[in-house]
């Protein structure tokens, strides 16, 4: 009797052992505990000297005084600012080509255009953003599906937070760039070869062609059906993303190079019933009193401020985007561009807001919840929230301080990224060293 | 024939020659005479005259003799044997002088007045490139405009010398009033190239300034036609237009005219008003651009303030780019924004003729002026008013087909 | 009794000329949060006396006159207004006079617009005195000029004309230019330079010919004229380069020349900071790029480090933080866009410069390095009064300015 026990107790540990070795039986629960000297939460006030607790790479918890389990790893960050990681809800950065050179093409998809090597999802993850929407461009009037991602992977694969994320629709005329050479230096010359009037006509014919396609499809599904036939016929799956725009499964990201395309797209969202996103141009705010009354997420031109000459007084007057669109109760989020100044950072774009009048915490939304909000992750990003996802910044001070650096950037639960390790931006901060090549024998000394 | 007869002779006797002489000499009075029938008096009655100096005349008449105004006024002693017009609900005034214009050229305007390849163009003469048997000549009788000041282009900045010609009318040619009226300068961008000299603005304002110097030193003797011209423009002989819209453009060649003290008047001035102070304590007259050209209702308020500011101001039409009719719409649309209706009208005419240095002869009713003379159907000032007649050099040259 | 009536009546009628005209006489004073004098240490709750456009007083017990008005700023900061040693020049169409690579007398000064959006937006950015130069195309630009952003002339604007000559070095000046290869040469660009080995040689032979020019007392030349003067140090030189290698063939000629030079741009300035502090060379930085270039025919490349500033300032250099907007990249889409001055010190701070020296970037050093320091660039007496009001901290990102005095006028203010 005994043996017989001892050979199932031997048994059952050794396989038992062998599993939890193999680690198929229970998993091993990561815990971790960020303390931090300021958390900015978004979902609600900002808590001084708080934690975060973490498991699985999913936020637990998050208070001033949280019983840090005995097991958690601790993160030490008392002279941090802990808060959610910055979102991006459009860009078309990072990809190969950012424009198919046909018009209608939405059954293309941004995940196979992606390329992990571009220094712009380097960069974007040293600036703190931890998911991005990546649509086509601009020269495409249905330019094809998104994907979001996180600016860290080697593969799309593994950066890949959702595929078949929007729809990226542009108003704006296809424009072609030429290179000429003109009054002593070379320079970019636009010329659009398709007119708006030509985009929306365009726009409509392919609705329409579509719903007698729809109807066609129908209609030979019902014969089909009282004939007693086998129906195996399937959507084109070259159209099933429109398809899916009318059924609200996809949003459509709409394009307005000019404030004149916002009633446009306002009037294919109202014929279509679209799920719309509005992107705007630098003169998108002209529009903001349109927009405000349907209540349509806004996502900002990287430019905030925009100079206008007063037709009466000749003045120059500043208009500043988020302002507007703030004081006309519009929901925006930021684009950056990371070629200009302070717009290469979401951070900045806040600052700038908040210099012109827009109430803090709003501004911090607009890099955080509402663009999750807008591509439709705010489940999981967005906010330092049970039950979202741990992917957050350590900010070396207010998140509004120009003197403020990303230190950590973490995602799902991992520290990806790190400041003190970073060494392009060692290198672009610091003084070369001599023996970097900088001197040659001849020119040692200029006397 | 040999022999001589007595009684009948070949020979004419001295009384036939004398009879000879006498009906001889009689008709060659008599041609003068008879020519002088082409050169009758001519009186015109009309309801309203505007001489441009003193107040307009209700109900008086012009008398013209020779082809030059002897008299103007009421009650009036007429001339015998003169042609009298009778107008009395029509208004006359002198004929309208247009400041600068592109008339009566061979070939197509804008190819004729731009020679371009060269920036600096003193020497060209637009009297070259003048027809006066062009259609666009004759055409502009009926616009009530009777003397022209032709001008060279807007893209050279030194662009050559105008000219001042009165419309062909009659049996006479094209009257050519002044060869070389001054030199065309142009100070706006339209003088900027990206081929050739000057391609910037400091660019264009140095190069003036250059060749203005250069002339200064230039010696008579070696042959240099431009800066022969130059130097009398420098001297102060030779006037110079100044082609120039925006503030920084006047501004610019306020500054040059201060520099060579030059004797000048300022074409187009678009802008002149924000600066008029400027230009009145220096005496700089205006020829203001066509204020049909303006694209802004602000922009048509601007001639009157300039006016106001106590600048003598005339105007252009800048034919072919707008008709030579439309010179009059220019005024009275100023008129309708804010110039004062006397000076439109003085813009037109006497104004115009002190600018350009023929007030001697035109520009007003006066007498031993030249009897050029426009005949409208109803004030000046009014666009439903129609040019009826045209008069120059005492000749109708135009009439208005009366149906 | 009535005697008394009549001598104060006859008395009183001068003073009461006077108190009409005293209304020209301003006399303002700020009661400022915070005073950033840039010459000296902050004030707190301080006041500054402006009188006749100058200031005449700065503390924290001033007694403030009856009849001043007064600017409650007791909630700001209060610094003195911006000198852009670089600024985009208010002037219509092509900066650059391509007929001719050597241009020394050419004047921006005599261009100037004074209706530009450029100056009515400058003023906006804080910005109270500006230095232009003409375009950086040519090897030899022409003369740069010192100005207000407010004027209606350009008499009323200048305020230092002929302030100093500009030198482009590098390749810019080769653009366009090309040999007559196969064709033949039908137009001004068939000329020298072509490479960057002639720009240099452009350079020395026109030195040379103006040294020649000196020597032989000719007649007047006015192109030579001011490269002499340029030599004789009579006006100041100003050489815009970027590479390193062009730094170091300007401080090489300089010193063939015993040249004083100002260096403008000097993007790879960081890398050879203490051959440029040796020679005692200020340099006014600006644009500012994220990212390296490489060279193309269309533009000189160039490597970067974002704290160029600051390398430079630790080196001992002088620097100065200017928008020099128009020697940006090739493919700058407007003229409109320039950077202004307080971002631009802002994100120097925050690559590694010290906020005293940003500031001083943007005012005192520029107000220096032009030589109208004893008007502008600080909060002291006797300077004109050229202040900004700020709602926080300038080298803050949520730093707003809520008016700009310009010589003691308020020439902005926001609603």
């Amino acid at each position: 009797m005994k043996f017989k026990f001892c050979r199932a107790l031997i048994s059952v540990s050794l396989i038992a052992g062998t599993v939890s070795t193999l680690g198929y039986a229970a998993p091993v629960r990561k815990k971790l505990a960020i303390k931090a000297g300021k958390i900015i939460t978004v979902a609600g006030p900002e808590i001084q000297d708080g934690a975060i607790l973490i498991e699985d790479g999913i936020i637990k918890a998050v208070d001033k005084n949280v019983e840090i389990p005995w097991d958690a790893e601790v993160i030490e960050a008392k002279d941090r600012v802990v808060m959610p990681g910055f979102v991006l809800a459009h860009t078309s950065n990072g990809l190969d080509a950012q424009n198919e050179n046909v018009p209608e093409v939405p059954f293309l998809s941004t995940f196979d255009s992606i390329d992990p090597v571009s220094p712009f999802f380097e960069d974007s993850l040293r600036d703190g953003v931890v998911a991005m929407l990546v649509l086509p461009g601009n020269n495409t009037l249905l330019g094809g599906t998104g994907t979001v991602v996180k600016p860290y992977g080697r593969t799309v694969e593994t950066m890949l937070i959702k595929r078949y994320s929007g729809l990226k629709i542009s108003l704006a005329p296809p424009v072609q760039q030429t290179l000429r050479y003109m009054d002593g230096r070379y320079s970019y010359q636009s010329t659009a070869s398709v007119s708006r009037m030509g985009q929306m006509q365009r726009l409509r014919r392919y609705m329409a062609e579509l719903k007698d396609y729809l109807e066609q499809y129908e209609q030979r599904k019902k014969d089909a059906k009282e004939q007693e036939k086998l129906f195996d016929e399937e959507i084109d799956p070259r159209k099933q993303p429109m398809i899916d725009l009318s059924n609200g499964k996809l949003t459509a990201f709409i394009y307005c190079g000019i404030a004149a395309d916002v009633p446009k797209a306002i009037e294919i969202q109202e014929t279509h019933n679209f799920n719309t996103a509005l992107v705007l141009g630098t003169d998108g705010y002209k529009a903001a009193d349109l927009i405000s009354k349907k209540k349509m997420p806004v996502i900002l031109d990287p430019q905030l401020v925009v100079w206008e000459t007063n037709e009466e007084t000749y003045a120059e007057e500043m208009k500043v985007a988020p302002a507007i669109f703030y004081k006309a109760g519009v929901k925006f989020a930021f684009q950056a561009d990371t070629s200009e100044y302070g717009r290469r950072y979401l951070w900045y774009q806040a600052a700038t807001a908040v210099r012109y009048g827009v109430d803090r915490a709003e501004a911090l939304k607009s890099i955080t919840l509402y663009p999750a909000q807008f591509i439709g992750i705010d489940n999981r990003f967005g906010s330092i929230e049970s039950g979202k996802e741990a992917s957050l910044v350590f900010l070396t001070g207010d998140p509004l301080d120009a003197q403020t650096w990303v230190d950590k950037v973490m995602i799902g639960g991992e520290i990806v990224y790190e400041k003190a390790k970073d060494l392009r931006l060692k290198k672009l901060l610091e003084k070369p060293k001599p023996e970097e090549g900088q001197q040659t024998s001849q020119d040692k000394n200029t006397d | 024939m040999s022999g001589s007869d007595t009684g009948t002779s070949r020979r004419l006797c001295p009384k036939a020659w004398w009879a000879l002489l006498t009906i001889l000499s009689l008709s060659l009075c008599a041609g003068p005479a008879m020519a002088g029938a082409d050169r009758q008096s001519l009186v015109i009655k009309a309801g309203v005259i505007w001489p441009m100096t003193g107040s307009a005349i209700t109900n008086g008449l012009v008398i013209i003799e020779n082809g030059k105004i002897t008299a103007v006024g009421t009650n009036l002693p007429i001339p015998e044997g003169a042609k009298i017009l009778e107008m009395p609900d029509k208004q006359v005034m002198p004929g309208l002088i247009d400041g600068h214009c592109h008339l009566g050229l061979s070939l197509a305007a804008f190819a004729e007045i731009e020679e371009t390849v060269s920036a600096v163009t003193p020497d060209m003469q637009i009297l070259d490139a003048f027809n006066p048997l062009a259609s666009d000549v004759t055409k502009a009788l009926r616009s009530g405009v009777t003397t022209v000041l032709l001008a060279p282009g807007y893209k050279n900045p030194i662009a050559g010398q105008m000219a001042i010609v009165k419309l062909p009318g009659g049996k006479k040619d094209a009257g050519i009033i002044n060869r070389s009226a001054g030199v065309k300068f142009s100070l706006g961008n339209e003088a900027l190239m990206s081929d050739r000299r000057p391609t910037s603005r400091p660019g264009l304002l140095a190069q003036v300034r250059e060749e203005l110097n250069k002339a200064g030193q230039y010696q008579e003797g070696k042959f240099d036609p431009r800066a022969e011209i130059l130097k009398r423009v420098v001297q102060g002989q030779l006037p110079v237009h100044i082609y120039c819209n925006a503030v920084d453009e006047i501004l610019a060649a306020i500054k040059i005219i201060d520099e060579y003290k030059l004797k000048a008047v300022i074409v187009g001035a678009r802008e002149g008003d924000e600066i008029a102070e400027m230009l009145a304590e220096r005496n700089i007259p205006l020829i203001y651009m066509p204020t049909i050209l303006a694209s802004q209702d602000k922009d048509l308020k601007r001639v009157g303030r300039i006016a106001a500011a106590g600048v003598k101001v005339a105007f252009a039409s800048y034919a072919p780019r707008t008709n030579l009719s439309d010179l009059r719409t220019s005024a009275i649309i100023a008129a309708k924004y804010g110039l004062a209706p006397e000076l439109a009208l003085k813009g037109l005419t006497i104004n115009a003729a002190e600018i350009l240095g023929i007030a001697q002869r035109l520009g007003s009713i006066e007498p031993g002026k030249d009897a050029d003379l426009v005949i409208l159907s109803g004030d000046p000032l009014e666009l439903t008013s129609g040019v009826e007649m045209v008069i120059i050099d005492g000749n109708i040259v135009y009439q208005k087909e009366q149906k | 009794m009535r005697a008394c009536a009549i001598w104060l009546t006859f008395f009183s009628l001068p003073l009461m000329v006077t108190s009409v005209s005293s209304a020209q006489e301003k006399t303002v004073a700020i009661k400022a949060g915070e005073i950033l004098t840039v010459s000296g240490a902050p004030i707190k709750a301080g006041i500054i006396l402006i009188q006749n456009g100058k200031i005449v007083d700065i503390g924290t017990t001033i007694a403030v006159p009856q009849d001043a008005s007064v600017i409650d700023a007791s909630d700001s900061v209060v610094m003195p207004g911006l000198v852009d040693a670089g600024a985009l020049p208010p002037v219509r169409g092509d900066l650059n006079e391509q007929s001719s690579e050597i241009t020394p007398a050419l004047r921006i000064s005599t261009a100037l617009d004074p209706k530009s959006k450029v100056l009515k937006r400058i003023v906006q950015t804080g910005c109270t005195t500006l230095y232009i130069a003409p375009g950086g195309a040519n090897l030899i630009a022409g003369l740069g000029v010192i100005m207000k952003p407010v004027g209606k002339s350009a008499a009323e604007l200048i305020i230092k004309d002929d302030a100093a000559l500009k030198i482009v070095m590098g390749s810019d000046s080769t653009q366009g230019n090309r040999i007559p290869w196969y064709e033949p040469p039908t137009t001004f660009y068939y000329r020298r330079p072509t490479t960057t080995m002639a720009v240099a040689w452009m350079l020395r032979k026109s030195f040379f010919d103006a040294k020649q020019y000196i020597a032989s007392h000719e007649k007047e030349d006015p192109n030579m004229e001011i490269i002499a003067a340029a030599l004789q140090g009579k006006i100041p030189i100003r050489v815009a380069v970027r590479r390193a290698i062009d730094i170091r063939t300007a401080l090489r000629i300089a010193n063939e020349y015993g040249l004083q030079v100002i260096l403008d741009e000097c993007t790879e300035g960081y890398k050879v900071a203490e051959e440029i502090a040796k020679k005692n060379t200020p340099v006014v930085l600006g644009p500012f790029y994220y990212y390296p270039r490489t060279s193309s025919q269309y533009e000189e490349g160039r490597e970067v480090n974002w704290n160029n500033a600051g390398i430079l300032a630790k080196a001992g250099v002088r620097v100065a933080i200017a928008s020099n907007s128009q020697e940006g990249p090739r493919f700058a889409a407007t003229q409109d866009e320039s950077v202004d001055l307080l971002t631009a010190a802002t994100f120097a701070v925050r690559h590694g410069m010290a906020p005293a020296e940003a500031l001083k970037a943007i005012t005192l050093t520029p107000a220096e390095i032009l030589g109208v320091a004893e008007r502008v660039g600080s909060l002291e007496n006797g300077k004109d009064a050229d202040i900004l009001i700020l709602s926080g901290n300038p080298l803050a990102a949520t730093s707003r300015i809520k008016l700009v005095i310009l010589k003691g006028e308020t020439v902005y203010q926001i609603d």
